[in-house]
């Protein structure tokens, strides 16, 4: 049934904005029934020709397409109209990953979701600034636009291993993440053995990457010794960023060191202990 | 005359009682004949042994007055918390290799059934002849002690933080450790597909990994799936390697088109101690003549490992992944104690061996 044909005419604003109140007209004869219907909210009352409707900020809380729908009787008049999201008052920022290696070209994806206060996605453009900030230093983009509600970002990885803050930034609004900087694979693996009693001590010396960050405590790096007695092998983890161990020595024997698939130097031991 | 029913009433009764004791005994499984050969002496031992009860079994042994009890018991029923605590004798299989007069040697092969399955020692025993009675000479062991001492852990372990199932949308969270399997291959033995290779932790986290695998046919439709179980090294440190196996029970390579790979990794917590050394890692022949990888684990941390299970992959001449096995250790790994192990590899396989990598996974009680 269309509008003309209404007994209850309905006059809706032409714009209406998430969570902010409207007065609604109505027009013609008698008494009836005002429901509306919204992707959150429905709500019923009764109405009388010539009253205005006062629809409550709680009532369009949500973007989206609403139903206002007035009857007589057995006879309805259904009026559809828009509620468009409200300005952005809340940045939700998705930085991925959360840990990084130093180095890397577009290595930090930083995505930003615009919200109004009503958490309705904010389609309208608006300008997010990103920022990194890594030891006092700090580079920003000039600001983004969103499109759809979202900006996003890609960020190259610093040269130097620590955190990194990333913020996004819109008017007042800030949002910030914390990505962690980390050594890349040991360059110029280097280990040296000396003989104790009838033992040998391996030790690396402190494992850095090609730009001189201690590789992380915890890394295994792998010993190997081959001698007559066969091959032994040690994954010894790294702490305060050397690898040590302790293996038996039999004799002439070559040791070789490696992390991951990074291979280091090989030595020879010969002789008699 | 009147003696005559006395005597024959007292002869009855002593007749039952002597039925009786040799039934009992028999069913308690004790020797009351001479042990008349080397393999009955071994045998009477065995059952012994299964009973666990361990003085009978020490009293059958023909040095039981050098055998110290406790370390007979550590040597048989294991301690420290190890797999043969959790274990029971099966079954056994004696064969004699050599006798003489007054000596033996003879080869027993136990069977143990444990948590995780069934685990074999094979041992050779000398049995000699004291009297009329074969008795087995069993090897003197003591029970491993350690000189004390302070043991400097410089203790690094990692935990994880987690926000949460109420954790709000949006916010920063641990991702989960990057893990990148770096060798495949299939192969076909029996009437099995095995898929192996190995798995590398590029990440600077510890990670729990899990491979899975599924076998995909010549219509692309993935018909079946498995996982590595504990064919694998579950906790990874970084930059560590681990190889992994799944077996796909009665199929064959000719049934697939494609093997569809996937290694799940999350961050957990972890410890990067104990640090397990793999000692003298050479192939050579078992007491039964199989082709076997040995060598010893040394735990170079001051706690005690109470299982440990060792992953052994072989490669050929071009590093092509050729082999993946394991075994589970039944003793547990004492501080700096070299704890001897043996992985079988069929003989085919031992043939091709040019690489072999062995890593330990282990499980301590009490840590994480």
């Amino acid at each position: 049934m269309s509008q003309a044909e209404a007994p209850l005419g309905l006059h809706i604003p032409a714009n209406v904005s998430a969570g902010e109140a409207v007065t609604v007209s109505s027009s013609g004869t008698g008494s009836g029934t005002f429901y509306l219907i919204g992707p959150g909210h429905v709500t019923k009352r009764r109405l009388q020709a010539g009253d205005t409707i006062q629809i409550s900020s709680d009532e369009i809380a949500t973007a989206g397409t609403y139903q206002a729908i007035t009857c007589k009787g057995q006879e309805c008049a259904t009026t559809n109209f828009y509620v468009t999201p409200n300005r952005g008052a809340e940045l939700v920022l998705l930085v991925h990953p959360s840990r990084v290696p130093v180095g890397k070209l577009d290595a930090i994806s930083a995505v930003t979701v615009v919200m109004d206060r009503f958490h309705n996605l904010a389609l309208q453009p608006e300008g997010v600034t990103f920022r990194a900030i890594a030891n006092e230093t700090v580079v920003s983009s000039p600001p983004q636009m969103t499109r759809n509600g979202v900006a996003w970002t890609r960020l190259n990885s610093g040269p130097k291993d620590g955190t990194v803050q990333i913020n996004a930034s819109l008017g007042q609004l800030s949002e910030r993440r914390v990505v962690q900087q980390v050594a890349a694979e040991p360059c110029k693996l280097h280990a040296s053995a000396a003989h104790k009693g009838d033992r040998v001590v391996l030790q690396t010396q402190p494992v850095r990457d090609c730009r001189g960050n201690s590789v992380p405590d915890g890394t295994i790096v792998t010993f190997t010794k081959l001698d007559k007695l066969g091959r032994t092998t040690v994954d010894a983890p790294i702490k305060k960023g050397v690898a040590r161990t302790e293996i038996g020595f039999a004799g002439p024997a070559t040791i070789s060191v490696a992390s991951g698939v990074v291979v280091g130097n090989e030595i020879y031991m010969g002789g008699p202990r | 005359m009147k003696y005559g029913l006395a005597l024959t009433l007292l002869l009855g009764t002593l007749l039952l009682v002597a039925v009786g004791w040799r039934r009992s005994a028999k069913a308690a499984g004790v020797a009351l004949r001479p042990q008349n050969t080397p393999e009955q002496a071994v045998r009477n031992l065995l059952r012994s042994v299964r009973e666990r009860n361990w003085p009978k079994a020490q009293v059958q042994l023909a040095n039981a007055n050098q055998v110290d009890a406790s370390a007979f018991v550590y040597d048989l029923a294991g301690g420290d918390g190890s797999l043969r605590t959790y274990s029971t004798l099966e079954d056994s299989e004696v064969s004699v290799l050599h006798q003489e007069a007054d000596d033996a040697l003879v080869r027993v092969k136990l069977n143990w059934s444990t948590a995780v399955g069934s685990l074999s020692d094979t041992r050779k025993l000398k049995v000699v002849r004291q009297a009329n009675d074969w008795k087995v000479f069993w090897p003197v062991s003591q029970v491993p002690k350690l000189p004390a001492q302070v043991m400097a852990v410089n203790y690094l372990r990692w935990d994880v933080v987690n926000r949460g199932p109420e954790g709000e949308w949006g916010t920063a969270s641990v991702d989960p450790p990057k893990v990148r399997i770096i060798s495949m291959n299939a192969i076909e033995r029996s009437d099995s597909v095995i898929v192996m290779g190995e798995v590398v932790n590029e990440d600077t986290i510890p990670a729990y990994i899990n491979v899975n695998a599924a076998l995909v046919d010549a219509n692309g439709l993935e018909f079946r799936n498995e996982g590595s179980f504990d064919k694998v090294s579950h906790i990874l440190l970084p930059s560590q390697v681990t190889p992994y196996r799944i077996d796909f029970p009665k199929v064959r390579l000719n049934q697939l088109k494609q093997v569809r790979m996937d290694a799940n990794a999350a961050a957990v917590p972890a410890s990067a101690d104990p640090v397990i050394g793999v000692m003298n890692q050479r192939l050579e022949k078992d007491a039964l003549g199989n082709k076997v990888l040995a060598g010893e684990l040394v735990n170079q941390s001051g706690q005690t490992v109470n299982i440990a299970h060792v992953l052994a992959t072989c490669s050929d001449d071009n590093g092509k992944v050729i082999w993946v096995s394991d075994e589970y250790v039944d003793r547990a790994l004492l501080p700096m104690t070299p704890q001897p192990f043996a992985v079988d590899l069929p003989a085919d396989v031992a043939a091709r061996v040019q690489r072999f990598r062995v890593t330990v996974n282990q499980y301590t009680r009490g840590a994480s």
